[in-house]
C-alpha cells in the first residue's frame, strides 16, 4: 500500500502553511539590513504608514526586548541599536495584503553608520577584531567567557593535543592538510511561512513551517513571556526541512505583531529571504592530521575545525561531545584530539542541515585518509580495511556501539562495483568514502489510538510529516503489531494541545522513536477496556548505541581539456536492519546522496563581503533530474536495530561521504587533489594546468 | 483589471492588478495546489499548463492568460486518473511541495513526447526541482504515466 499522503499530495489538495488563511488575517513583511555591520542611526516609518492598506509599522523599540534562541539566547525580534548581517530584520510592516505590506516595507528609510565588519574566520579571530556582539558571554546560554576571543561562541575540545602531537612526531607516516567547505542552504522548496493568532495570554495559535512544534512553543513563550502551554502549534504538512525548519523562524515576531495589532498575522518569505536570511549550513575550515605506523595502522589523529556561525548562534545547540565536523566515527584511533570552534561573523546566521557538521568533517577526514594511503603506498580501500573498527572496540570518543559492520559493508561495496567506461578521451577515476552514524536512541513522542466504526483505528500523532514518510511508517508498524490492515488505520496529525509531547523530527531518530512508542501502544492496546481511546507517551533512552555504516564508491569521468567532471555512478552500500517502507527508505538513500552531490559539485551561496550573492535559485543551483548520477544501492542486511520493529537510521547517512568520494575519484583520475568545495570544472582545470 | 480564461475546463474570471502574476490569481482564488517555491521561474513548483504549454506561473503575468485554456494540478489529476495513479503507485514524492509541478510537467510531456525515453524524461523534467527524492521515483512515475497512454 502506498503512502498515506500520496493522493492528496499528487492532486494538489495537501495544504501547507502558505495555503492557509484565517479570518481577519493581516500580512507582515520585514525590512532587512543592507549593511553587514552598522549602527542604526534612525528609522523613518512615516512614508510606510501612509501607504495603502498599512495597519502598523514596528521597530525594535516597539516589540519585546527579550531575545530568543535554542541553547544560546542571542537573537532579537528586530535589530536593536545595530545590525549584524545583510538580511537581518530591522523593521516590520503589517498591512491588509501581502503586496501592500511588501510595498510599504520598501518605503521605510533606515539610516546606518557603518562599522568595521568581520566575514572570515581569520578576520573574526584576529587580535583586536571588531566585536559582532559586545558582550557575547552575557547572553543566556552562552558558553563563551569574558576574556575569550571576542567572537568565539564555543570551543569544544576532546582528548589531549600534547599526546597526539607527540605520537604524530614519532609516526612512520603523517599527513597534515587543510580543507575548506562553502556555505550551502537546506534548499527545501517551501519558503518559511507563519501565521500567528494571539487572542490573549491564554490563547495563542500558530501555524508554522516547523518540524519541532513543542520546541517552538517553548521558545516563543520565553521570548514573549507567555506560558508555552497556552501556545498551540497547529498540525501542518511540511514542504521539506533538512534541518532548516527546526528553528522558531518568524514565529516569535509574528506572534508579537499579532499581539500588537490584535489580528492574526501571516508572513511568508520570498525565497531570496530563505537563501540570504535564514540558517544555512556552516562553512568550515578543517585541519586534519593523521599518523600511521609502518603497517598502515593509525596511531593518532587530530581534527581541528572552525565553523563560521554567522551573526547569531541561536539555532544550533552547543554539543558537549565532539562536533560532527571533527568526529572520527569509523576508525580505530588510539589517540584522538578534536577541537571545534564556532565563531561569530557579520554573515547570515547558521543552523542545522542534514547531519550537522558531518558533511564538512567527512569531506576532510575521508580525503585525508586517501592522502595517507598515498603516503604509505597502499590502496585507499586497504588502508580503511586495516583501520575500521570491529565489534567490541570503542570508537575514538570512547563510545561502545553494539556492533561495527564497516568491514562487511566495505567489502560488499567493492564487490558490487562495475567499472563504467568514460567518454572517449576522458579520464576515469574511482573514489571511496566511509561514514558511520549513530541512531539517536532517545525516544520522545506520544500517540492517541481511538477505535472507530467498521473495525477501523484512528491514530493521532503530533509528529510532523516532513516528507520522509514517517506517518506511513507509523501506520505500517501499528499494522504489524496490532493486526489492523493498513487501510483500516487512519493517521491524523494533531496540535501541541492534543497530545503531551514530541521531540520533533531530526537526528535520524524518527522511525526508531515511532517504533518505541508503537511498542508501548501495542501493550496498552492489548490491556485496554473495550472500545476506549488510549493515549501513550514515551520519553526515554533505549540505552543502546546502534549505528549504521555507509560506504560510497564514486566513479567519475573528467574531460582533460576543460576540467568538466561527469559523475558516472554513485554506489551506496548501507548497513541495514529491518526496512519498514522500502521506497521511502530508498528515497532517503538517493535523496541524501543527491544533497551530497549538490554540496560536492554545484551548490554555493557564493558569499563575499558579507553578502550572499547566490540570492535566488537561478544562481543557487540545486541538482536537477539531469544532474544526478546513476545510483546503485547495495544493502548489507542483518544488523541489530532498535525496538520490536528492529529499525535504525538512514536519513542522514548518505549525504556526508559524497564530497570525499568524489574528491578521491577526481584524484584517482587526475592526480589533482581538490581540498576546497565545491569541486568545479574550473578548479579541476586549474589543477590540471598547474601539473604541466 | 479583470482577466478571463478557461480554468480546468470551466469559465473563470478574476480581478488582478495589471502586473499581477498568474500564481497569485490562482492561489488567491482557492487553487492552492499550485505552489510558489523560488519565485523566479527556476524550481518549477508553480508549473501550470497554458494552452498545452507548461509555464512557470510565478513569472507569468496573469493578463497573458486572457482567453487561454489553463489547467492546474487539481484539474489535470481529476481529468486524467492515470496521471494521479502513476505518482501514487510509484511514490513519486516525499514532502510533496514540488509534486504539483512535477505532475503538470508529466502531463505536458505526455502531450509533447509520449514515447520519451529515460534521458528525454530527465531532460524534460529538469525544470522541476525536487530536494527530497533524488528523482528516481519521480522519473519512474513519469515513465508509468507515459506507459499508460
Amino acid at each position: 500500500m502506498s503512502r498515506v499522503d500520496a493522493a492528496l499530495k499528487a492532486s494538489g489538495h495537501s495544504r501547507y502553511v502558505a495555503d492557509f488563511a484565517v479570518p481577519n488575517m493581516a500580512h507582515a513583511a520585514v525590512v532587512r539590513s543592507a549593511m553587514a555591520h552598522a549602527r542604526i542611526v534612525s528609522i523613518d516609518t512615516r512614508a510606510a504608514l501612509n501607504c495603502p492598506g498599512v495597519i502598523a509599522a514596528f521597530t525594535a523599540a516597539d516589540v519585546s526586548a527579550t531575545p530568543y534562541g535554542r541553547a544560546l539566547i542571542d537573537t532579537p525580534l528586530l535589530a536593536r541599536d545595530k545590525v549584524r548581517f545583510v538580511g537581518e530584520r530591522v523593521a516590520a510592516v503589517v498591512a491588509t495584503t501581502r503586496q501592500e505590506a511588501e510595498y510599504a516595507a520598501a518605503m521605510i528609510e533606515v539610516d546606518y553608520e557603518p562599522l568595521d565588519a568581520v566575514f572570515s574566520l581569520s578576520e573574526a579571530l584576529a587580535d583586536g577584531a571588531p566585536a559582532v556582539h559586545e558582550q557575547p558571554w552575557a547572553y543566556m546560554g552562552a558558553a563563551a567567557k569574558e576574556g575569550d576571543p571576542i567572537n568565539l561562541i564555543h570551543r569544544g575540545t576532546h582528548g589531549s593535543k600534547e599526546e597526539v602531537d607527540a605520537a604524530l612526531a614519532n609516526a612512520a607516516f603523517v599527513v597534515d592538510h587543510h580543507y575548506s567547505t562553502q556555505g550551502v542552504h537546506q534548499g527545501y522548496l517551501e519558503p518559511q511561512a507563519c501565521i500567528a493568532d494571539y487572542v490573549s495570554d491564554d490563547e495563542v495559535r500558530i501555524w508554522l513551517t516547523t518540524k519541532a512544534p513543542y520546541r517552538v512553543r517553548e521558545m516563543v513563550g520565553k521570548c514573549l513571556d507567555i506560558d508555552p502551554k497556552k501556545i498551540e502549534l497547529a498540525p501542518i504538512t511540511l514542504g521539506g526541512d533538512f534541518g532548516g525548519k527546526g528553528s522558531p523562524q518568524d514565529a516569535p515576531l509574528c506572534t508579537e505583531l499579532s499581539r500588537k495589532t490584535g489580528r492574526p498575522v501571516k508572513m511568508t518569505l520570498r525565497y531570496n529571504e530563505d537563501l540570504t536570511a535564514t540558517n544555512p549550513r556552516h562553512p568550515a575550515e578543517i585541519d586534519v592530521r593523521i599518523g600511521a605506523d609502518k603497517e598502515g595502522r593509525i596511531v593518532a589523529a587530530s581534527m581541528v575545525a572552525s565553523l563560521n556561525a554567522g551573526a547569531y548562534g541561536a539555532f544550533t545547540p552547543s554539543v558537549p561531545a565532539p562536533h560532527g565536523a571533527v568526529e572520527i566515527p569509523s576508525y580505530r584511533v588510539p589517540l584522538y584530539y578534536s577541537e571545534a570552534n564556532r565563531v561569530y561573523t557579520n554573515t547570515v546566521p547558521r543552523g542545522n542541515m542534514r547531519a550537522p557538521g558531518a558533511p564538512q568533517g567527512t569531506f576532510a577526514l575521508e580525503s585525508a585518509m586517501d592522502e595517507l594511503a598515498l603516503a604509505i603506498g597502499i590502496e585507499p580501500a586497504e588502508l580503511r580495511r586495516r583501520n575500521l573498527l570491529v565489534t567490541g572496540e570503542a570508537d575514538a570518543s570512547h563510545v561502545h556501539w553494539i556492533e561495527h559492520r564497516g568491514l562487511e559493508t566495505l567489502e560488499a561495496a567493492l564487490a558490487a562495483v562495475v567499472p563504467i567506461d568514460p567518454p572517449k578521451g576522458w579520464l576515469y577515476g574511482r573514489g571511496i568514502a566511509i561514514y558511520s552514524r549513530p541512531t539517536t536512541s532517545m525516544a520522545s513522542t506520544s500517540l492517541r489510538l481511538t477505535p472507530i466504526d467498521d473495525g477501523c483505528l484512528r491514530v493521532e500523532t503530533p509528529l510532523v510529516e516532513t516528507g520522509t514518510g514517517s506517518h506511513t511508517a507509523l501506520r505500517q508498524m501499528l499494522s504489524n503489531q496490532l493486526g489492523f490492515a493498513p487501510q483500516k488505520i487512519e493517521i491524523v496529525g494533531v496540535s501541541t494541545n492534543d497530545l503531551p509531547r514530541d521531540a520533533g523530527a531530526g537526528a535520524s531518530r524518527v522511525t526508531a522513536g515511532l517504533a518505541a512508542v508503537v511498542d508501548v501502544a501495542a501493550k496498552a492496546w492489548m490491556n485496554r477496556s473495550r472500545d476506549e481511546a488510549i493515549v501513550v507517551e514515551i520519553n526515554e533512552d533505549s540505552g543502546i548505541d546502534v549505528g549504521s555504516y555507509t560506504v560510497q564508491v564514486a566513479q567519475v569521468a573528467i574531460d582533460p581539456s576543460t576540467g568538466q567532471m561527469k559523475l558516472l555512478e554513485l554506489l551506496n552500500a548501507v548497513d541495514i536492519a529491518a526496512i519498514i517502507n522500502p521506497l521511502a527508505f530508498q528515497m532517503q538513500i538517493d535523496g541524501g546522496a543527491t544533497m551530497g552531490v549538490g554540496f560536492a559539485t554545484l551548490e554555493d551561496l557564493d558569499e563575499a563581503d558579507g553578502q550572499v550573492w547566490a540570492a535566488n535559485m537561478g544562481e543557487y543551483k540545486l541538482p536537477s533530474a539531469r544532474d544526478v548520477p546513476t545510483y546503485k544501492t547495495v544493502k548489507v542486511p542483518g544488523a541489530i536495530g532498535l525496538g520490536t520493529a528492529n529499525v535504525k537510521n538512514i536519513g542522514e547517512s548518505t549525504t556526508p561521504p559524497v564530497a570525499a568520494a568524489i574528491a578521491n575519484a577526481v584524484f584517482d583520475a587526475t592526480k589533482c587533489r581538490i581540498r576546497d568545495l565545491p569541486i568545479t570544472a574550473e578548479k579541476i582545470y586549474q589543477a590540471l594546468k598547474g601539473q604541466q | 483589471m479583470n482577466v478571463k480564461m478557461t480554468l480546468n475546463g470551466e469559465p473563470f474570471s478574476a480581478e488582478t492588478p495589471s502586473d499581477g502574476l498568474l500564481v497569485d490569481v490562482l492561489r488567491l482564488n482557492g487553487f492552492t495546489g499550485t505552489k510558489e517555491g523560488c519565485g523566479v521561474g527556476v524550481c518549477g513548483a508553480c508549473t501550470v499548463l497554458v494552452s498545452d504549454v507548461p509555464v512557470a506561473s510565478c513569472i507569468y503575468l496573469a493578463a497573458l492568460a486572457e482567453g487561454q485554456d489553463v489547467w492546474t494540478v487539481e484539474g489535470l489529476t481529476e481529468k486524467d486518473s492515470a496521471l494521479l495513479n502513476a505518482f501514487v503507485e510509484k511514490e513519486g514524492m516525499q514532502c510533496g511541495i514540488c509534486t504539483p509541478g512535477q505532475v503538470v510537467s508529466a502531463y505536458a510531456l505526455g502531450i509533447e513526447n509520449p514515447t520519451a525515453n529515460e534521458e528525454e524524461i530527465r531532460e524534460f523534467m529538469a525544470g522541476n526541482l525536487c530536494r527530497c527524492t533524488g528523482y528516481v521515483t519521480i522519473t519512474e512515475s513519469v515513465r508509468a504515466y507515459l506507459a499508460s497512454k
